[in-house]
Order: C-alpha cells, then structure tokens, then sequence
C-alpha cells in the first residue's frame, strides 16, 4: 500500500506535466497537419505568417510592459527606454541589427546596475 | 552533401549567437522560477522539452505547484498556446515540411520545437537558403537551442538563490528586443504593418482580455498588414 501512494506521488507529477503538454500539442498538431493544405505563396499562407509576425512582436512588447519573473522587478520607464532606444538605432543601422541589440542592452543593463549600486 | 553540412551547421551557429543567447536568458529565468516554486529539476527540465513553450512552462509551475485540478491545467494550457497553432502553420510551410520525404512522427517532432525564436529564423533563413535546405537548417538551429536552454535553465535553477532578481533580468531582456528588431527586418509592406499593428494593439488590450490579447493582435494585426498591402498594390496598378 505504501508503496502504491509513493509510486502515485512520485508519477503525479509527470501525469500533470502529460496533460499540460496535450493543451500544447493540440495546436501544434492542427499547425502541421493544416500547413498540408497550404501552398508556401497564397494568399492564405502571407496571411498566417503575417499574424504570426504580428503575434511575435505582440508576444515581445507585451514582455516590456507586463512582464513577469525577475524583469518585473524593473521600473516600466526602465525596461521601455533602452528597448525603443535599440529600436529606433536598430532603424538607422538597419543594415547592422547588432548595433541596436547592443545599444538597447547596454542602456538596460546601466540601468540595472546603477540601481543596484546606489 | 557539403550543402546539407553548412545548412546545418549555419543552424548551429544561428542557435548559439544572439537567438540562443536570448531564448536561454528567458530559460535561465524560467529555471529560478521553477526553482523557487521547489519544483523538483528533472521534472522541470522535463517541462522545458516536453512542453517547450515558455508561456506553456509558467503556467504548469504555477498551476502545478498550487496542486490545480487536471481539467483546470489543461485548459489554461490550451487557451494561453493558440499562437502555437499559428507559429507551427507559418513554419511547417516555410519549410514545406511535407515535401520532405520523413515520417509523420518526425514532422510532428519539428512542429513540436517550433517557438518563437525558431520561427522568427527561420523567416531569415528563407532568404539566405534554399527551401530544401530550411529542414537542416532548423535541424541545427533547434539542436543548438535546446542544448543551451537546457544548460541555462539548469544553471537557472542551481543558481536562483545567490544572484539579486535585478541582475538575472539583463538577460531576459535580449529576447524581447532581439526579436522585436528581428520581425522588423521584414521586406514585405504586409509584414512591417502585421508587426507594427502587433506592437500596438497587444499590451493596449492585455489589461482587458489577459493572453487573448495576443491572438487578437495576431489576427487584427495580420489581417491590417494584408489589407495594406493590398490598397498599395491597387493604389500601384492605378498609377
């Protein structure tokens, strides 16, 4: 008996980990099997990738405003300055995306460590 | 042979600069998560591979962790990951996954590591690949990935009770602009104004509608960019 409960205990948690990842595998099942259907230059594949794009940049600036974990433990202003300052020099150097990426972690990263210093 | 080599080995390299560098800071992130919560660390780098979808991830310590009912757990699940549906349609046709002649079993293996930052790769590799050789490529890339998100999250989660939370968000914060300035080197006009209108109208409607939001901006987004692109075409042929 005692060790039928430990066996449960100790399964539990791959068991709940299983359905977890059946709420995921769903989507990626109908993505695949639907993506069958599509040819890569209609109509309907721009619109997908499309709302893809718009749903991955949705996914990122939603991470600056509300985001969750150790970088909500920033100011907003803080994490929203040095990103549209990496935007707006990725935009001038387009042709060199790192000079962005660097220039907005650099701003966020002093940010960071000024504050933890004073 | 040497074709397949280098799309492969682009892949890695893709997956150990700037893409993996952003996806392991998140994971890195996700590994302190899961270790304050007391989860226990097989079973969280369990969820990072079997689940490999960070939104997918939070929510199973979350719920897990208070002990939720199944039912509960799985449609939390299935509601927050719908852009799983779109970012598996999107990249299965960019690597026209099915003219490849592998089994049902491996497809749904690739559609499963699919994520947001392989995706977004792949949009660029199109560009610089030929389509037969995108597989490879993602081959390498999601290798590279999942071995140093796996590495980090451990590390994540080893680490958790010495570094000050301010300090673990430096590396958290690559990926969303990476990303960001990813999506914005999009050539096309209907993908500019899709990542545009994405930007906007997801964190004005997430106080109100919560993860929905993203797949209202997704399609709202989408659909705005398609529709421009359209009016400039029309607006060209009248000209």
């Amino acid at each position: 008996m005692f060790e039928t409960s430990t066996l449960y205990n100790e399964l539990l948690p791959w068991f709940m980990l299983l359905i977890a990842s059946l709420g995921i595998f769903v989507w990626r099942f109908l993505g695949l099997i639907l993506s069958s259907k599509i040819r890569k230059d209609s109509f309907f594949a721009k619109w997908i990738n499309a709302i893809a794009f718009a749903m991955t940049t949705g996914l990122m600036v939603r991470i600056i405003f509300f985001p969750t974990g150790a970088l909500a433990e920033t100011e907003l202003l803080e994490r929203l300055i040095p990103f549209l300052l990496g935007v707006i020099i990725f935009l001038f150097f387009s042709r060199t995306p790192i000079i962005g990426l660097v220039a907005g972690v650099l701003a966020f990263s002093s940010t960071v460590i000024y504050n933890q210093i004073i | 042979m040497k074709k397949k080599d280098s799309a492969f080995k682009k892949g890695i390299l893709t997956g150990f600069g700037f893409p993996g560098i952003g996806m392991s800071a998140a994971m890195f992130g996700y590994g302190v998560f899961a270790g304050e919560a007391g989860l226990d660390l097989f079973l969280c780098l369990g969820a990072l591979l079997i689940l490999w979808s960070m939104p997918g991830m939070v929510i199973f310590v979350s719920l897990y962790t208070i002990g939720t009912p199944i039912l509960l757990l799985f449609s939390t699940v299935l509601l927050a990951n719908m852009r799983q549906f779109f970012l598996v349609l999107s990249g299965m046709t960019i690597i026209n996954i099915h003219s490849h002649k592998i089994s049902f079993v491996s497809k749904l293996l690739w559609a499963h590591l699919i994520s947001p930052t392989g995706w977004a790769e792949l949009t660029k590799a199109k560009d610089e690949l030929e389509e037969k050789e995108l597989l490879t490529f993602f081959k390498g890339l999601t290798l590279a990935l999942v071995t140093i998100t796996s590495f980090t999250t451990v590390l994540g989660y080893k680490l958790f009770f010495f570094l000050p939370e301010d300090i673990v968000s430096i590396p958290i914060f690559i990926m969303p602009l990476y990303l960001t300035i990813l999506m914005l080197r999009a050539v096309e006009i209907y993908y500019r104004v899709a990542v545009i209108s994405g930007g906007i109208i997801c964190p004005l409607l997430f106080p109100y509608i919560g993860d929905w939001s993203l797949i209202i901006a997704g399609l709202f987004g989408g659909t705005i960019g398609l529709f421009t692109s359209y009016l400039v075409q029309k607006g060209n042929s009248n000209v």
